[in-house]
């Protein structure tokens, strides 16, 4: 079976495409932030469209397991993947790129890149509430794991659930790495990503162990963009898709490696409203 | 013996010869060896491989399609349908992403099978001229399958995932298909009595208990839509689903978790208050690691009295036929798939049908 990291390669360094038809089954979907993408054909034109931009080299595989990866690329912005499986062909792929990072190497404007980005991905109205059933309750001491959840990743889920939905933020690790424009200073991200999406709730996805021992935790961020940064406030839902690589410690998180795509942050404003109102 | 769904088996492996029959299927082709295989292989033929003729050996001369833009009777019609939607869209994939099916006796077998379609709209399509987009939309056809015919079938398509894919605005369109029904803003007969079976149906008592097991999933499905949506107790919701539920709805919408899944839920009963929703079937098929499949089809009728999806209210009656695909594990919902035809749905807002 292709690993994950020859995949990347693959497709990164030798523009080997063909690679997906050995990794990916026929339904293969592929989703980001705006959206997914539905079948090996699509997915394969994606991909060919996002590397058409991009200089042929090997990433640097920074954590490696059977479900995810975390690179960087020959551009030198980082990138997390994430695949479900199905026997031992890949079902869906979820793909966290530091999009800000990706069009300041390409050379890009960055609101010019949040538009193109949103041009072509209109978007519905938002429905529900986020804290779902909760009320005025105050968060829960563990997060609503989802069915399959990785019980070895439940420790790593619960501590980002206390920073995220707690607002612990005192938690954040010293040793952070996060989107290229956070810096260094995982707190400060985390207060500006909350000031700008003040109602946002954090939802755990799905945990996976590395090679390596350290915990990766695939997980959502669901908030209105009400305040300011990241090209808001736009008053729109976001929904962002995140990933962090996690060493553990004594039940806190020691360092933590994380990447959410604040491109698509950005580019939600630029999306075109799908409207079902009466026709003029 | 095990009838292989399509979990974790590429095309190219199930379009091989399968060999001999896995389950009884007097009247079929030989080369089916199964349910699945019947539905996956027929529609590589007819639709990817254009052997439209096939219908003539797939569909009963007396079939009737129900769709929500009314019945369609004989297999004429069916090749009538495919052949336009081909010359629309000439390079359309249909990609089999579940064929959940149950026995109905004496060989009979109903497939429930979700396709997702991509193509290229390269001629005038009914929604109009053609575009020149590339579009993907999700087809659920409810099949019922004797003797290598397909005898009766319920079709819902993401029309309105559709329109949009190709540039247009869902109202815009139903409005004009409206425009051309001329039915002085009654229903049409076949409407009329859809929504009075589904109105005159019996209503249940307050349900106190909580959901079943989805271990008996006809019980479970109906459990849901009684509990959840006839008598609007939302919170069933949160003991079905999974927190981090995928969920996709007509118009491509996606939802994520409890408070997407309620808000849809809140949405359509906001839209239609005094809905009654009917179950009509439910199929499941278990696949590998503990996951089973669920399909549920189902009807909606309702007044337009709401303003929360489709703009102010109109008064009018509407119907609605869909179907629903669950993926559950561990006992909740993790993935869904609900498939209704939202243009026909705005088409009766705007007083057609």
């Amino acid at each position: 079976m292709i690993t994950l990291a020859e995949m990347e390669c693959r497709l990164r360094e030798t523009r080997d495409l063909s690679v997906l038809d050995e990794t990916h089954l026929h339904r293969a979907w592929r989703e980001d932030a705006l959206g997914r993408v539905r079948g090996r054909d699509r997915l394969r034109e994606a991909v060919l469209a996002s590397l058409a931009d991009e200089q042929a080299g090997a990433p640097t595989i920074e954590a490696r397991g059977a479900e995810m990866i975390a690179f960087t690329t020959m551009g030198g912005w980082r990138g997390h993947r994430w695949v479900e499986r199905e026997g031992d062909r890949i079902l869906g792929e979820t793909e966290i790129l530091d999009g800000a990072a990706r069009s300041a190497a390409l050379g890009l404007d960055l609101n010019d890149a949040a538009r193109a980005k949103a041009a072509n991905c209109p978007m519905h109205g938002p429905l529900g509430e986020l804290r779902a059933g909760l009320g005025q309750l105050a968060t829960s001491e563990r997060p609503a794991l989802p069915s399959g959840f990785a019980t070895t990743a439940v420790e790593a889920a619960t501590a980002l659930h206390r920073i995220w939905n707690g607002r612990a933020i005192n938690q954040v690790p010293r040793e952070w790495r996060g989107p290229r424009e956070a810096g260094e200073d995982g707190a400060a991200f985390v207060i500006a990503l909350l000031t700008a999406l003040p109602d946002a709730v954090w939802l755990p996805v799905r945990g996976s162990i590395l090679d390596d021992g350290r915990v990766a935790v695939l997980w959502r961020l669901h908030g209105h963009h009400l305040g300011p940064g990241f090209g808001g406030p736009s008053t729109r839902r976001v929904r962002l898709i995140g990933s962090s690589v996690l060493s553990m410690a004594e039940g806190n998180i020691a360092a933590e490696d994380m990447l959410v795509d604040t491109l698509a942050m950005r580019a939600t404003a630029h999306r075109p409203l799908i409207d079902y109102g009466p026709a003029m | 013996m095990t009838v292989p769904g399509v979990s974790g088996r590429d095309i190219s492996e199930m379009l091989t010869p399968q060999g001999s029959r896995r389950q009884p299927l007097d009247g079929f082709d030989p080369d089916y060896a199964d349910i699945v295989d019947y539905i996956i292989r027929c529609t590589h033929r007819i639709w990817e491989q254009k052997d439209i003729g096939l219908i003539e050996t797939h569909y009963a001369d007396c079939i009737r399609m129900h769709l929500m833009t009314g019945p369609i009777d004989g297999a004429d019609g069916v090749v009538a349908n495919t052949i336009r939607t081909l010359a629309a869209f000439p390079d359309r994939t249909l990609v089999g992403e579940a064929v959940i099916w149950s026995d109905e006796g004496n060989q009979t077998y109903l497939s429930s099978h979700r396709i997702t379609s991509s193509g290229t709209n390269l001629g005038p399509s009914d929604f109009g001229p053609a575009t020149g987009r590339r579009v993907q939309f999700t087809t659920v056809a409810d099949c019922l399958c004797r003797a290598n015919e397909i005898i009766e079938e319920w079709l819902v398509r993401d029309n309105s995932a559709l329109v949009i894919g190709l540039g247009l605005s869902p109202r815009a369109v139903a409005r004009e298909q409206a425009l051309g029904d001329a039915n002085d803003g009654k229903p049409a007969a076949w409407r009329a009595a859809a929504m009075d079976r589904v109105l005159t149906g019996p209503s249940t008592p307050f349900p106190r208990a909580g959901l079943p097991s989805p271990d008996n999933p006809e019980t479970f499905a109906r459990a849901l839509f009684d509990q959840a949506w006839n008598h609007r107790r939302f919170a069933r919701l949160r003991e079905a689903y999974c927190p981090a539920a995928n969920v996709q709805v007509p118009g491509g919408r996606s939802l994520f978790g409890h408070g997407e899944v309620t808000g849809w839920a809140t949405a359509v009963i906001a839209t239609f208050g005094n809905a009654r929703f009917r179950v009509d079937h439910v199929a499941a098929v278990d696949g590998p690691n503990g996951i089973r499949d669920v399909a549920v089809r189902w009807e909606m009728a309702a007044t337009h009295d709401g303003s929360a999806l489709y703009g102010p209210p109109t008064g009018r009656p509407v119907y609605l036929l869909a179907v629903t695909h669950w993926r559950i594990l561990d006992g909740r919902i993790i993935d869904e798939v609900t498939v209704f035809d939202e243009i026909a749905l705005l088409r009766q807002i705007e007083g057609g049908l």
